[in-house]
């Protein structure tokens, strides 16, 4: 009797809205106020609620993404990811948690990044799939 | 025209974590019969830049941009058929681990043929003499006696020799040997060197040696290409990097390399570690681990520009660093130097 391929079967049975809803998604700031130059660092986790695998589908080999103020992955130069689909898959009821830090700094040009002015930035990160509805967001405060 | 020419070399691994830059903007060249060291702490992309020269990136991995030049010839734009006769033929290769190297089910000599067969169109009593021949090259004693034993009825030392056998069975004109020693002990390694220096002398054969020692480096090179993170940051010719490093990570790693006579209780460290690839610091690097590291360096990522002291030093070899000590960007000095015993 051949094996039963669970993550497929989810993919095939639960409806692209339901696999979305079942995944929750939180961006964790390790701190709320930063002294300027400090790095912030956070953590973007993602749970599966369900007891059965789930599958997202996503338009890039990287299924999650990330910026500040709007400004993708706090670069203004230009670095799309590549457009090929991919899968992002969690086991049943599984956590997966990914950190990343942001130094406060914005790149402007291949060799060049500004400091960001004292005030709220938000934080917001999102999977990678074609709304990219997917989405947590956090604010953080870099003191003057 | 250099042999291997590497321009502007992006290589990026695609992950649930994010975009690794595993090589990010590498460029270097090596001459004809010239060896050439790349250097770092594990994670610098030393190995991942020896293998996009060979063609050997697989997925999530991707070559993102920047030109691999053998012999004036696109290796990026070569079919797969191309790359399998520049591998084995024309480019040789040693990786650390000669168990994984080698397939424990086919003779030691059956492997060194196989390469030949591949890459000639000798018949097969041709085929076996040179094999042999290069065993005997190499230095496995009785070469043909030794022909038909498998890898593990050799020793770590002789199952490199046989290794170093297959890849210079085509008579390569590079070899990419990617911490060939690393796996042996000081003994067998002091042979593998020796051997690995007489073989490139004999053959006039280019060496792209990485490694993470700077004591092999020191002994094997003639040109040494430092790479942090996935750039390089200092490129020089062997004893000048030796004797006068220009950047504050060569000269840290030059500080916790054990000398003898020293009277040091403790070796220096670098404090820190390398920064995590998929999330490199804004701006040099390095900085968060440079004790010289000022605001413009949170801000400013320094190309790799010539740091020669005086104009008469400047030439084609040159000594280059990157770091904004020698773009004028900085407003301190660097003030270390390093001490060499004789």
């Amino acid at each position: 009797m051949g094996v039963v391929d669970w993550t497929n079967l989810s993919h095939a049975l639960l409806p692209t809205a339901v696999r979305r809803r079942a995944v929750e998604m939180h961006l964790e700031p390790d701190r709320d106020v930063y002294p300027a130059g400090d790095p912030v660092g956070f953590r973007v986790v993602f749970r599966n609620r369900l007891p059965v695998p789930v599958v997202l589908r996503v338009e890039s080999p990287v299924p999650w993404s990330w910026s500040v103020d709007g400004i993708d992955r706090g670069s203004r130069v230009a670095d799309p990811l590549p457009d090929d689909s991919s899968r992002f898959e969690f086991a049943p009821r599984e956590r997966k948690a990914f950190a990343r830090e942001w130094h406060q700094r914005i790149r402007t040009g291949r060799r060049e990044w500004d400091a960001v002015a004292p005030g709220d930035h938000v934080l917001r990160a999102w999977v990678t799939d074609r709304d990219r509805s997917l989405a947590a967001e956090a604010t953080v405060h870099v003191d003057g | 025209m250099a042999l291997l020419e590497v321009t502007d070399l992006d290589v990026r691994f695609y992950t649930e974590e994010g975009v690794v830059r595993a090589v990010d903007g590498l460029s270097y060249e090596i001459e004809r019969g010239e060896r050439l060291g790349v250097v770092g702490e594990s994670g610098a992309g030393k190995t991942v830049a020896g293998l996009a020269v060979l063609g050997l990136i697989d997925a999530p991995g991707r070559i993102e941009g920047g030109e691999v030049r053998f012999k004036g010839e696109d290796l990026l734009s070569a079919s797969d058929e191309r790359l399998r006769e520049v591998r084995g033929g024309e480019i040789g290769m040693v990786f650390q681990d000669p168990e994984e190297a080698l397939d424990p089910v086919y003779t030691v000599g059956e492997q060194v043929a196989e390469t030949i067969r591949a890459q000639t169109d000798l018949a097969e009593s041709a085929i076996r003499e040179r094999a042999v021949e290069t065993l005997d090259r190499v230095g496995v004693p009785d070469p043909r006696e030794r022909y038909g034993d498998y890898p593990h009825q050799f020793s770590g030392g002789m199952q490199q020799r046989v290794v170093l056998a297959t890849a210079l069975a085509c008579d390569p004109d590079l070899l990419v040997a990617d911490e060939p020693t690393t796996a042996l002990d000081v003994t067998i390694e002091a042979g593998i060197l020796e051997l690995l220096d007489d073989l490139a002398d004999e053959y006039d054969l280019a060496v792209q040696f990485v490694s993470h020692d700077l004591g092999v480096v020191a002994e094997t090179c003639d040109r040494v290409v430092v790479m942090y993170a996935g750039r390089a940051v200092e490129r020089a010719p062997v004893e000048d990097l030796y004797y006068d490093p220009k950047h504050p990570y060569t000269a840290g790693l030059m500080a916790s390399v054990p000398r003898l006579g020293a009277d040091r209780d403790r070796l220096p460290t670098l404090p820190g570690s390398m920064p995590d690839l998929v999330d490199v610091p804004p701006g040099c690097r390095f900085h968060p681990r440079c004790p010289f590291a000022e605001e413009a360096c949170t801000k400013r990522e320094p190309p790799l520009v010539d740091a020669s002291e005086t104009a008469a030093d400047a030439r084609a070899d040159s000594h280059q660093a990157a770091c904004l000590a020698y773009t004028g960007d900085l407003s301190g000095d660097l003030d270390f130097e390093v001490e060499v015993r004789e």
